[in-house]
């Protein structure tokens, strides 16, 4: 026997034979069976009275009266949230009530939760905050969308987002400091918080208020110039938030407790990257280089003509080439790119669509000022009667106005991060990256197309290139200076980022740099070695833009701890 | 003109397209039956009252039903337990029921750490019937064993229990309860004479001072303290706990004790209620036993001792002891902070003695309150033939086993006359060779027992593993030999006896997937196999069988031969115990009550008893080597237990941390230069684990916590267990932190 068992333990096969033949087989296939039927019988409609069949009005409404307006905004008011913190325990049901009484996605909810703690006033507090959105009396994401995909409700205060107008660019959920539109890869949209404004309509409270336990979500009438004159005072929300006068957001968090000073978000000290928005980092890096290339081009041809006659045709292509691969890729970026023709819609405040349009501009430009370089070479081979010669001055100054939009273009790059106040995207700092870009790329690209051409790279060239790798060098060894100082910022924190969660990309893109360096210095005496020049540049320019999107930190309500990691 | 118009507008996209495919994906609809808007892509044509599986709470959930299966769910408005409200869990209830790792087929490992392979339920129940009736042959019958749960229908456990022990023989089994309530079972047990929580909910809302114990119900039962919040008498909310927990923030006073100092604490309070005649004496005269000698017990828990050992000034405790000397309706509750504790029965006892000394029971908003866990843990305190014979009946004790053999019709002797083993001695039988077959059910033991790798361990030196659950991926069913696909919570019918005695109904409103059974249907078939299904004729279905209970139940304690039927605890909101025949006609104006309303107790004398000892030493005290103590609990309300469930769930997943965190104190964290949200390593006798550390000064220094909800957890826990109630001691071991 305990050979058997030893055996069973082994795991051969178990001889069932012997209890089968004790027991009338068909008859146990007919019990299985008889119990898998009854398992898939469904009859508790049937057995059971039905409660509410005639109910007209939501019942659950006693619970909720009073925690609504009982009468519309009149003008001069709106709708806003008010969360009662003393209130909230913390249980979230919320969140959950939000995402299953409007149907959302899988892990879609239009409310978030996250904690502050600390010890305010010597006592140790710890406070879940519940957010959803703050429907702003002057949205972010509405100001920022490129193609009107916002509407603020006239009546109501309601920010409400447009689901099939959405390009699904995003660029919404970086202007709102509080992270709140939300993408869904799958819809190719974002989606956000409308405070139910139907069931409002309707005299039904909003998923969130119907759900506490606590009756701590309410939904207030908000007298918009008081608002105003609070949230431009300088303050925030709430320990954690972004300050208010930015948007003026509407949400009251109450409190008798003293929450403000010495209290945290549970995830401040969070190093985990940002979203890496490859689409983007390619977008930005590789029109930036081509815009650089051309701009040494155009001021080329106003100042040394000759030598860049025999230059300008290779410059060109590669201005072209990588102006079109730069902007292609930035279609990926899109979820819904069909609407993208509606982007001159956001003309008026978002920088987002100035860029486009703009960008949309500089292309033929730049591509009709390269058609007319290389005129004279396809004329060639045409007809002795289509000869013609183009003026220089044309050229030039269709140069001139390539690089001229060109420039605007970068700029417009650069005001579509400064946008969204955020420490790591300011206008130094973006402007430097941007423009250094812009600059390394151009002369990267003319030792290029010298050891291409010429087999020698000018010493000029050599010198201005150098010149633009050590303001890069310098513009981005100012964002590592904030790790020591003693104040904590977010500057600090995104320093603190690339040097522990970044750590590998960074030092990949230090390398980039001493690489440049030494094929920049070699180049000029070893002409071949200017081929390299503009491949290392692009790798390292790659890597800066890629620490520009994971390094940033996202302005949001508190959150939780570890939780961007799900 | 305007056909051209018309035909232009569907051919050129409008500048600002207000409707389309994507905005219609969110619109919502009336939904009828008093819902309110409801998605419009899952607007039900029926609605039914279905109790939550997941704790003890017992809300009521409102299920939403199109052709019969369940599309959605709210809270249910007039459910008498939750009123209309559910924690993130119970929204989120039918989404685990759709996980892929669902066990759809039974499986069998041929090889030790080999793959699970599908196999047909006759397959199943060949292998499980031979093997285990092998092993009994061999061995004995005590060889197997079985380790149960508090998550299944009251009806389930009973036929486990039955099929087991009358059936098959065995004679040990136990469930995960052990790890949640045992100690207030024995502590009822004694003091009272009956396994009898008092209370009803509605004592929430009546008290006007309220003392939670080692309870931090904001995040363990969110809906429990929904209805402190509705109390309208303004109650003072005392919060004794080592933590700083979202419960104490929100309470009125915090006294923040040494851990596991709680018997030095609770004693000196009753020293100070007695110097200062703040005692119903006459009441304690005509209804108690036994309280001349706690008077003298009590006398030698001086100020200094108290405020050495708890950290509790002499001061504070005067606060304390005039709070409930003042209040009217006192009522005092209980979580796992007492119950998981190497000395936990008597603590509840002492918790028990301040509300009989006070006079705070019997009356509406007082009582000796233990909050259960489990959804079903109840249930399984009457009914799982583990602790007591079905019906909180004695197996000793002949009369209960001639009159159960009588119910049942089934042979007395089939009856064991004694208790089996507890948890733990299951566990320990096994690495001593005494059990060699085990078959587990709805529970996860290898991520949840304490010290978790000597669960583990044998696991794998038992001949034959078998676990019937959900999931064929729980770290258990990883180790098993076969597995037997269960249907879930809403895939069966069955009643949970929740932690105010209510027993409230659960219905078949989703399909089980593929060929998994309802447990109960799996018991049958084990019947059928194992050759005494002539025994279960009479558990022919969960109804039947819930009558059969309600026969057991009949001139017990919890009598609820009144109940005749599904259909009635379903139209009455769910019914407590005692309800008697006599009982039901009133339960239409009041389904609230309470016990001991007239001072009756169920010892023979109808008098309870002061029952009190000497603190003991922790099993693991903190030393130099292992500096601090580490205590272990629910993370947030969003998290159920091992997560066997809850993690299935997107929309929950985003409420909690994504991995294992620790919180400690920032003067701890500064001293051994911790930054926040760093990773560290925690060391403890048995373990060493990494986890994220999460600085917040609602630990005191010298302590850490850590939620049990990460697998990593109880490999540091130190296996020491209540010598009454077997019930393991997680809130207290000795660790280390190596940075």
């Amino acid at each position: 026997m305990a050979e058997m068992s030893k055996k069973m333990r082994a795991g051969d096969r178990i001889d069932t034979s012997v209890i089968s033949d004790l027991l009338d087989t068909n008859s146990e296939i007919t019990l299985i069976d008889q119990l898998l039927t009854e398992q898939r019988t469904l009859t508790a409609v049937e057995r059971f009275s039905q409660k509410h069949e005639d109910a007209t009005a939501p019942i659950q409404s006693k619970y909720y009266q009073d925690l609504i307006p009982i009468r519309k905004p009149s003008t001069g008011e709106q709708y806003g949230f008010e969360v009662d913190l003393d209130k909230c325990t913390g249980c979230k049901a919320c969140v959950v009530a939000c995402h299953s009484l409007n149907g959302l996605k899988e892990e879609e909810s239009w409310r978030d939760i996250g904690a502050i703690r600390g010890i305010a006033d010597g006592v140790a507090e710890q406070q879940t905050v519940t957010s959803a959105c703050h429907h702003c009396l002057d949205p972010a994401c509405l100001s920022g969308c490129p193609v009107g995909a916002y509407e603020k409700m006239p009546d109501t205060g309601v920010v409400r987002h447009l689901d099939d107008q959405c390009i699904g660019c995003q660029y919404c959920s970086l202007k709102c400091p509080y992270d709140v539109p939300k993408y869904d890869k799958s819809l190719g949209i974002v989606r956000k918080c409308d405070m139910c404004h139907e069931r409002l309509a309707e005299g039904e409270a909003p998923a969130c208020v119907q759900s506490c336990p606590s009756g701590a979500i309410s939904i207030q009438l908000i007298n918009v110039e008081e608002k105003k004159a609070e949230a431009t005072q300088g303050g925030s929300m709430i320990a954690g938030a972004f300050r208010s006068d930015y948007t003026l957001p509407t949400t009251n968090f109450r409190t008798k407790r003293k929450l403000t000073s010495g209290m945290e978000s549970a995830d401040e000290m969070d190093l985990t990257p940002a979203h890496g928005h490859s689409p983007l980092v390619w977008m930005l890096m590789l029109t930036q280089v081509a815009v650089g290339v051309s701009v040494i081009d155009g001021l080329g041809r106003l100042f040394a003509p000759e030598h860049f006659e025999s230059l300008s045709q290779v410059l060109t292509v590669i201005a072209v080439v990588l102006g079109n691969i730069g902007l292609g890729s930035s279609l990926l970026h899109l979820g819904s790119p069909l609407g993208a023709w509606r982007v001159f819609l956001g003309l008026k405040t978002s920088w987002l669509s100035r860029e486009i349009v703009i960008f949309g501009a500089w292309m033929p430009a730049l591509m009709l000022y390269a058609s007319l370089v290389w005129f004279p070479v396809c004329s060639n081979f045409l007809a002795s009667a289509l000869q013609l010669e183009i003026p220089t001055t044309v050229i030039t100054l269709s140069a001139l106005a390539a690089a001229g939009l060109g420039i605007l273009s970068v700029f417009c790059s650069i005001m579509v991060y400064v946008d969204t106040k955020r420490d790591f995207w300011t206008m130094k700092r973006t402007a430097g990256r941007f423009f250094g870009s812009m600059l390394l790329g151009g002369f990267s690209g003319l030792i290029f197309t010298e050891g291409l051409i010429n087999g020698e790279v000018a010493a000029t060239t050599g010198v201005a290139f150098l010149a633009a790798l050590l303001f890069k060098v310098f513009v981005e060894a100012c964002l590592l200076v904030p790790v020591r100082s003693k104040e904590w910022s977010y500057s600090k924190k995104s320093a603190l980022i690339q040097l522990r969660s970044l750590r590998s990309i960074l030092k990949l893109r230090w390398t980039s740099f001493a690489a440049a360096l030494i094929c920049g210095v070699v180049s000029l005496y070893m002409p071949s070695i200017a081929l390299l020049v503009l491949p290392t540049i692009l790798l390292g320019e790659w890597l800066e833009r890629r620490i520009f999107f994971q390094a940033v930190v996202t302005l949001k309500m508190p959150g939780e701890l570890n939780q961007s990691s799900h | 003109m305007a056909k051209i118009r018309a035909a232009l507008e569907k051919v050129i996209p409008p500048l600002q397209q207000w409707h389309g495919p994507k905005t219609s994906e969110l619109l919502r609809t009336p939904g009828k039956f008093g819902l309110g808007q409801v998605p419009e892509k899952c607007q039900p044509d029926a609605t039914t009252n279905v109790v939550c599986g997941f704790c003890s709470t017992g809300c009521g959930l409102n299920i939403h039903l199109k052709d019969g299966k369940a599309v959605g769910l709210t809270p249910s408005t007039d459910y008498p337990v939750n009123l209309g409200m559910a924690c993130p869990k119970g929204w989120e209830a039918l989404t685990p029921l759709e996980a892929d790792d669902r066990a759809t087929t039974p499986m069998i490992r041929k090889q030790r750490g080999g793959e699970l392979e599908p196999v047909s339920w006759e397959s199943a129940m060949s292998s499980f019937c031979s093997n285990f009736k092998n092993i009994q042959q061999e061995h004995g019958d005590e060889s197997v064993a079985f380790i149960s749960t508090g998550q299944i229908v009251t009806e389930e456990m009973a036929f486990l229990g039955a099929l087991a022990k009358f059936g098959m023989g065995i004679r040990h089994g136990d469930g995960n309860t052990r790890q949640c309530m045992a100690t207030s079972v024995v502590a009822y047990k004694q003091s009272f004479g009956f396994d009898a929580p008092p209370y009803t909910y509605q004592d929430f809302e009546e008290s006007d001072v309220i003392v939670l114990i080692g309870s931090n119900l904001c995040i363990a039962h969110p809906i429990m303290w929904q209805r402190i919040e509705r109390n309208k008498h303004n109650p003072e909310i005392i919060v004794v706990d080592p933590r700083k927990t979202e419960t104490a923030v929100a309470a009125t006073q915090h006294f923040p004790i040494l851990p596991k100092s709680d018997l030095y604490f609770l004693y000196g309070l009753a020293r100070v209620l007695i110097e200062n005649g703040w005692v119903d004496e006459q009441w304690i005269a005509q209804h108690t036993n036994e309280y001349e000698a706690f008077c003298s017990h009590v006398q030698t828990f001086t100020a200094e001792q108290v405020e050495q050992q708890s950290g509790i000034t002499a001061e504070q405790m005067l606060k304390l002891a005039e709070t409930i000397h003042r209040g009217e309706r006192v009522s005092f509750w209980w979580t796992m902070g007492v119950n998981q504790s190497h000395e936990g029965v008597r603590t509840a006892q002492a918790i028990i003695n301040l509300a009989l000394m006070t006079g705070n029971i019997g009356r509406p908003g007082t009582g000796a309150n233990s909050i259960t866990g489990q959804c079903n843990a109840m249930g399984s305190r009457l009914f799982s033939n583990t602790t007591n014979l079905l019906g909180g009946h004695d197996f000793a004790n002949s009369e209960h086993r001639a009159k159960v053999a009588k119910i049942l019709e089934i042979d007395e002797d089939r009856i064991p006359r004694e208790l089996g083993m507890a948890y733990d001695q299951i566990v320990e039988g096994i690495h001593a060779g005494k059990i060699k077959g085990l078959w587990v059910l709805a529970t996860n033991g290898s991520h949840s027992w304490i010290h978790q790798e000597r669960y583990k361990e044998a696991m794998e030196k038992l001949d034959y593993l078998v676990v019937q659950d959900m999931y064929s991926t729980t770290e258990t069913a990883q180790q098993a030999d076969l597995i037997l696909p269960a249907a879930g919570w809403a895939e069966k019918d069955g009643v949970f006896i929740n932690s105010e005695r209510r027993i409230g109904l659960v219905k078949k409103v989703a399909e089980a997937p593929a060929e998994a059974l309802s447990d109960f249907n799996i018991f049958k078939l084990i019947s059928h196999y194992w050759g005494c299904a002539e025994m279960f004729k009479k558990w022919s279905t969960p109804e039947a069988t819930f009558k059969l209970l309600a026969e057991l139940s009949q001139d017990q304690p919890c009598d609820f031969s009144g109940v005749t039927g599904y259909r009635m605890v379903d139209d009455l909101g769910g019914v407590q115990w005692p309800c008697k025949p006599s009982d039901v006609a009133g339960l239409a104006s009041d389904n609230q009550r309470r016990l001991f309303t007239y001072n009756l107790f169920y010892h023979t004398d109808s008098k309870a008893k002061f029952i009190f000892a000497e603190p003991t030493e922790v099993a693991e005290p903190t030393s130099k080597e292992y500096p601090f103590v580490l205590l272990t609990g629910r993370g947030t309300s969003a998290q159920w237990h091992t997560e066997t469930r809850t993690k299935k769930s997107a929309v929950l997943r985003k409420l909690y941390p994504a991995s294992i965190y620790i919180e400690i104190h920032p003067d701890d964290a500064e001293r051994l230069a911790i930054t926040p949200n760093s990773l560290i390593k925690v060391k403890s006798r048995r373990a060493t684990i990494e986890v994220t550390a999460s600085v917040t000064p609602s630990v005191f220094p010298g302590q850490l916590f850590m939620p049990m909800h990460y697998a990593k957890a109880n490999q540091l826990t130190q296996a020491s267990f209540d010598p009454y109630s077997r019930q393991p001691s997680y809130k207290f071991c000795a660790v280390e932190i190596v940075v």
